[in-house]
């Protein structure tokens, strides 16, 4: 017994709409998400992934359809590979394919707020690498702005217990920070 | 500054750290970012990825990308007028379903613990345990079931997409990928499968991406 598609009509239009779709979260993700270099370069990161798509629903056999999410997937691996090249390019370099310099970090926040937030940032990162295994852990996901709901779930403990170790955690990297003259 | 404020700020110069980074030769694919950050990957998976992301500004960012992007998959029944999947006809699901019921019902398959998270929404869930690692002759994929009747559709997939197994019309959750179809594969290989449900409704349901390992 084989099982009847009344979709035929319909798909090329239903298709393209989760294109649309899922480009639009993608450009918007990248501009939000991504540091603020890769902004401006949104559309064209996002177009890469996409022809990763295009090219997997080629080799598709039977035209058959792919998951929304499995393509949000996909299109994250593409895009995570073409940043990491232009992180790469961009280390030696810092120009882009057409021989004009890359844009360095926001100039929004002002160049002196921005060397106090690195600061403070590879204070951060240091003093993350002397925590115990377990806050370092809880503070790593406190700092990627992820709830005590989902990092206890993501890291497969207890809520209080989570919570209890953020709590930890945060009081030692404050110290570490304070130690370091930064203005925690 | 409130604590809350100190948390603000520490978020914004540890996701500054991004501007300047560099990936590095120890950097996760992409792929497993993606697992750890959606949940996907066993725990201790998880648990390494976190920890790299502490000391690697650029995966941190990546992880974050990830996460904004993973984030509120709840998979919604779809309306009548936008299922995405091959839907059955409604007499024929009927047919098939009922069939299929009068055989094997009596084996006891039927998992009563739907698992509803919402009004109307439902989800196929895995239910292999975290970091199973699939035998060649046994490689069984196992899912939650859906309502009485269902039939379900699975296809299995490479890492780079390709197919290397479909079967349709299961009358139960579970599925054994045939050992010819993982023959050329290597062993360690990364395994995706997916379900498609068609309810008794002539409704259908997408589960999300699973992935398994193979021996």
């Amino acid at each position: 017994m084989e099982p009847q598609s009344d979709l035929q009509s319909t798909r090329p239009d239903s298709r393209a709409d989760d294109y649309a779709e899922l480009r639009r979260e993608l450009v918007d993700a990248v501009r939000v998400l991504c540091p603020h270099w890769l902004a401006s370069r949104a559309e064209d990161l996002v177009q890469v992934a996409l022809v990763k798509i295009f090219e997997l629903r080629r080799r598709s056999e039977q035209e058959r359809e792919l998951s929304a999410f499995y393509l949000k997937r996909v299109a994250y691996s593409a895009l995570v590979d073409e940043i990491r090249r232009l992180e790469r390019r961009r280390e030696s370099p810092l120009e882009n394919e057409d021989g004009e310099p890359l844009p360095l970090a926001s100039p929004i926040p002002g160049p002196e707020r921005q060397q106090a937030s690195r600061e403070l940032g590879e204070g951060i990162r240091d003093c993350l690498s002397g925590l115990i295994r377990p806050r370092k852990l809880a503070v790593t996901l406190y700092l990627q702005g992820v709830s005590a709901a989902e990092a206890a779930r993501l890291l497969d403990w207890e809520l209080k217990h989570t919570r209890n170790l953020v709590y930890r955690g945060l009081g030692d990297l404050r110290r570490c920070l304070e130690e370091k003259g930064l203005q925690p | 500054m409130s604590e809350e404020e100190a948390g603000d700020r520490w978020r914004h110069a540890f996701a500054a750290l991004g501007e300047r980074a560099t990936p590095g030769p120890e950097c996760p694919e992409p792929d497993r970012l993606w697992a750890a950050a959606a949940g996907e990957s066993p725990p201790a998976e998880r648990h390494e990825i976190i920890l790299h992301t502490a000391s690697c500004s650029s995966c941190a960012a990546a992880f974050r990308l990830a996460r904004g992007l993973a984030a509120g998959e709840a998979v919604p029944l779809p309306s009548a007028s936008r299922l995405r999947w091959v839907r059955w006809s409604a007499p024929l699901a009927a047919l098939a379903a009922a069939l299929i019921l009068a055989v094997l019902a009596p084996a006891g398959w039927w998992k009563p613990n739907l698992p509803y998270r919402g009004g109307d929404t439902l989800e196929i869930r895995s239910q292999l345990p975290d970091g199973t690692v699939l035998p060649r002759a046994r490689a069984d994929l196992q899912w939650t079931g859906g309502p009485a009747g269902s039939l379900y559709e699975v296809r299995v997939l490479t890492r780079d997409g390709r197919e290397i197994a479909v079967e349709a019309g299961l009358g139960a959750p579970r599925y054994r990928i045939p050992p010819a179809a993982l023959s050329g594969l290597r062993s360690g290989s990364v395994l995706y499968w997916q379900v498609r449900a068609v309810l008794p409704d002539g409704r259908t349901l997408v589960s999300k991406t699973f992935s398994a390992r193979l021996e």
